[in-house]
Parts: structure tokens; C-alpha cells; sequence
């Protein structure tokens, strides 16, 4: 909070004494400090561990089945994990935290992540949750995987808070030092600018840059188990993008991963505006792998409106060329 | 503002960096709330889908103060088919539950956006039809309970359900 709301206010003809000038800096300085408070950014990241309505995920699920990759377009840190879910466990359900493709645990991930005790015979109520720090690089595609020897969900609901550093973003790391002493009430003439006053200047500066640095949240849209003969009506999903000119918030990446076991099934997303206006489209051949990512690479789709509006309609419309789908998903990442 | 060394400051020159500075913290985006949208989706959801797979359960990261509650179903539903989502908050010690409710068509499309209409639980010793509030705050924390029904028999229908809300509160500053 501010320490202070008054104001120093100069007027021509006023002795500028050194305490006016030094309440002026702390004044910036308290702003900055109150910005300051705000440095991390929260996303919370929900990936559902089931099929549909129809059906859970069981052990005996494909590792196409029971995996979510994601990728976060800048460096962060997952602060908690949080799993609730209905399941039957006869024994230990898991979920692993891995780095896609080596399979590399992250710094700071346990082994496993999420755990459910073994012991429930019938479905039930569980939840776990996991607090170390986990660092994520950027770009770089993660694996939630679910495992266990037996087990059923009915839903299981994996949550990350993932904590962005709007100063790591920016390329300032260094905490903001005001401890301005460049006026002094012993100083013989304060009304002129010495080189500390323009040292002062820049600084200021600097960490306004800061500011600048973004804040990130995304949304997910996901599909589970479809192909080249499901109706595309079936395979359209809605994301709900707000636009205030409050929030002022824009869409700089979204990224697209999918599994599916059918050699060179193509899956593909169509992301359209409220305009019907396409604004990305990705797709992944799975002809080798199993689990794929695609970029959209950078975007930059502002939302800011002039008023207050309610939350656009964004669509993705998943497709397949042949085979089966296990999931796709489309995670679009917002800056604000 | 631009002085040099060596020159002499004027109070104009003062007040231009007092008054650029607090403009700079005062149109700063960040000064301001962010938007984030919460998206559960149930796929496939039927009158006889079983509770549990009906609710779904997340903790609120941060403060958020919830101004749209939404449910957006796509495509075609069974004729007069209804839904309810019920969103509820565990650990609150005054739990006013918020819940949207409407008809859907049977028109293979993007449905018409249901959204919260203010409806909540009572909160006991006021009146419901004068207290309602279209804005609900979660505390960083909370956990949160999304539960949703329909009377819908086509296993073809989605529903996402949406929470937006601001994630930090405005401080005075717009």
C-alpha cells in the first residue's frame, strides 16, 4: 500500500528545500513499491483426467489416454498443485510431472507429483495436493501422466497455479532501490542538478521498464476421443475471451497437443474470433509420434475495447484426417 | 521532463516529474485487475451422468471477483432440454451459492450463452429478491465446487462452463 497519498506540489517562486525534494522520490518510491506487490502473476491451469461423461480413465488406458502435455510461452513457476477427483484406487494412483519426450523430472517436482492412497474399493472423494516450487522452462512441453496399477476416475481434476514473474519477463530482476540521499539539507545549492539527480532520473526509469512486463493466464479448450468421421459440429468448443479496456488484455500464443494411434492421422484447431474471423489454425501429424505439440508462434490479438464489454466467443474447432483421437486440447495464453 | 547537469530546475520542471511519474503507475495495465477465465467442460453430459462426474472442484489461486458466471453448450440438445450449473464455495464462511439455469434448443450450433442472472441462495435474515449481487468474490484459497445437471439425453452435447472474473481488485485507480 502507499505509505503516503500526499503529494509534494511545487510552485515558481517556492524554496525547493531538500525535504521536498526527498518526499518527492519517496513518493515514487511507495508507488512503485505498492506496483511492486504485484510482481507475480497467477494462472490456474485445470486439466480435466477423464474421457467424457461416459466413461473415466482407468489404468488400463492408453499412455496417450492418460497423458496432458501443455507449454507455458514464458518461464514460470508452479506454486501448487492441487488433484481432486471421484475415483476408484485399489491401489496407489499417481501423477507424474515429467518433461515431454525425455521424460526429465523438473526442478522441484517430487516423484510422484499428485498421489491418491490405495484403499478405495468404491468410487470416492479424494484430493491431494503438492506445494513445492516447480520450475517450467519456456517453450519447453510438460507431461501430467496418470498412472497406477488399478484404478478408475469417474473425474479427476488436476489444477496447477502457476506463478509467473512479471519482472523475469521484463529482464529486470533486481529489486527496486530507492535510498535516495542526493538532496541533503547540508547541500550548498539545491537547486542544481548534479549528476545524482540524473543518476536518480535513470533509475526511476528502470524500474518503471519494469512495469511493463506482463502478467499471463490461459484457457483450455480439450476434446477426448474422436476421428475423422465425427461430426464437426460435435468437436466445437467455445472459449470466452473477456475484453475490457480495463484489463486490456491481448492472446500471444496458443499451442495445440494432441495424441492419437492412427499412422498419419492429422489433428488439427481452427481458432475464430467472435467475428468468425480465423486468428490461428494448428494442426500435428502424427505420423511418428504419438503425443505432438504444435506453436502457433507469436500472436497478438488485443482485446482491449473501448468499453466494458462481456466476454467474446472464441471457437476451436478440432479435426482429424483418420484414426482415433485420444484428446486434443488448445491452450490459449493471455497477456494482461 | 528534460534538465541537464548543471541546469537550473524549475518548480515546473518538479511537478512534471511528480505528475508524469504517478501517470506512469496510474495507466499502467498492471495497476488495473486482469481477467481470468476458468473453463470447466463436461463432454458428453446426459440426464443420467452420474453426480460425480458432474462436479468439478478447483481452489481460487487468488482473489477473484467473479462478474460473469456463463454456460455455453454446443450442439444439438434433445428438445426442451434444460441445464443448471451451480457453482459453491467449501470453506466460506457465508456460502452464496451462484446458479444459472435455462432451456437450450435442439439446433445443431454454438448455443445462446446462458449467463448469471444474479440468482443465488438466500442469505439468511435478508430478503433474497433485494440482496442479490451479480459479483461474488472468492478468497485466494476457496475451494470451489462446479456442479452441472440437465434433463439433456444426447451424449453428443458439451457444456463449459465459465467463471470470469477479475483476478486482483481494482485499488481506486480506473
Amino acid at each position: 500500500m502507499l505509505a503516503s497519498q500526499q503529494i509534494v506540489r511545487f510552485t515558481a517562486g517556492d524554496a525547493l528545500s531538500p525535504t521536498d525534494l526527498n518526499e518527492l522520490f519517496l513518493y515514487s518510491k511507495d508507488a512503485l513499491a505498492d506496483v511492486s506487490e504485484k510482481r507475480y502473476a497467477l494462472a490456474a491451469l485445470t486439466f480435466p483426467f477423464n474421457k467424457d461423461m461416459a466413461g473415466g480413465i482407468a489404468n488400463i488406458d492408453t499412455i496417450g489416454t492418460r497423458t496432458q502435455r501443455f507449454t507455458c510461452p514464458v518461464a514460470c513457476t508452479v506454486v501448487r498443485a492441487f488433484l481432486n477427483g471421484n475415483v476408484t484406487a485399489a491401489s496407489a494412483m499417481t501423477i507424474a510431472l515429467k518433461r515431454a519426450v525425455t521424460g526429465v523430472v523438473p526442478t522441484g517436482a517430487t516423484t510422484p507429483y499428485l498421489n491418491v492412497a490405495a484403499g478405495a474399493t468404491t468410487a470416492s472423494d479424494v484430493d491431494d495436493t503438492n506445494i513445492q516450487s516447480v520450475t517450467l522452462d519456456a517453450g519447453v512441453s510438460y507431461d501430467l501422466i496418470i498412472e497406477g496399477v488399478s484404478f478408475t476416475t469417474e473425474r479427476c481434476d488436476v489444477v496447477l497455479h502457476v506463478q509467473v514473474d512479471r519482472w523475469r519477463a521484463g529482464g529486470f530482476l533486481d529489486v527496486p532501490d530507492f535510498a535516495f540521499a542526493d538532496f541533503t539539507d547540508g547541500l550548498a545549492d539545491a537547486l542544481l542538478v548534479g549528476s545524482a539527480g540524473v543518476g536518480a532520473t535513470v533509475e526511476l526509469a528502470v524500474q518503471v521498464a519494469k512495469l511493463t512486463a506482463r502478467g499471463m493466464t490461459a484457457a483450455m479448450a480439450t476434446h477426448t476421443v474422436f476421428s475423422g468421421f465425427t461430426t464437426p459440429a460435435n468437436l466445437l468448443r467455445v472459449l470466452p475471451v473477456p475484453s475490457s479496456a480495463r484489463c486490456s488484455s491481448r492472446i500471444v500464443r496458443a499451442y495445440l497437443t494432441s495424441s492419437a494411434n492412427g499412422t498419419g492421422n492429422t489433428v488439427s484447431a481452427v481458432v475464430k474470433d467472435s467475428a468468425g474471423t480465423t486468428v490461428a489454425t494448428l494442426s500435428n501429424n502424427h505420423a511418428v509420434d504419438l503425443l505432438m505439440t504444435a506453436d502457433s508462434g507469436a500472436l497478438a490479438i488485443a482485446l482491449n475495447g473501448g468499453v466494458e464489454l462481456l466476454a467474446q466467443d472464441f471457437t476451436v474447432q478440432f479435426a482429424a484426417t483418420a484414426g482415433v483421437v485420444e484428446r486434443a486440447s488448445l491452450l490459449l495464453w493471455f497477456e494482461w | 521532463m528534460t534538465v541537464a547537469n548543471g541546469s537550473t530546475i524549475l518548480a515546473a520542471d518538479l511537478n512534471a516529474l511528480t505528475s508524469s511519474s504517478l501517470t506512469l503507475m496510474r495507466t499502467d495495465n498492471r495497476r488495473l485487475p486482469g481477467y481470468a477465465p476458468l473453463i470447466f467442460t463436461f463432454q458428453g453430459l446426459i440426464n443420467g451422468t452420474p453426480a460425480a462426474r458432474r462436479t468439478a472442484r478447483f481452489v481460487v489461486p487468488v482473489n477473484m471477483l467473479v462478474d460473469t458466471l456463463a454456460v455455453i453448450t454446443t450442439p444439438a440438445t434433445s428438445a426442451a432440454a434444460t441445464i443448471t450449473a451451480r457453482v459453491s464455495a467449501g470453506g466460506i464462511l457465508d456460502d452464496w451459492a451462484m446458479e444459472v439455469t435455462g432451456t437450450l434448443d435442439t439446433i445443431a450450433k454454438k448455443q445462446a450463452r446462458l449467463l448469471f442472472d444474479g440468482n443465488m441462495d438466500a442469505k439468511p435474515g435478508l430478503n433474497q429478491a433485494t440482496t442479490s449481487r451479480v459479483v461474488r468474490l472468492l478468497p485466494k484459497g476457496a475451494i470451489i465446487d462446479v456442479n452441472v445437471s440437465t434433463t439433456n439425453a444426447l451424449a453428443t452435447m458439451v457444456a463449459t462452463i465459465v467463471l470470469c472474473s477479475r483476478s486482483s481488485l481494482a485499488r481506486g485507480i480506473s
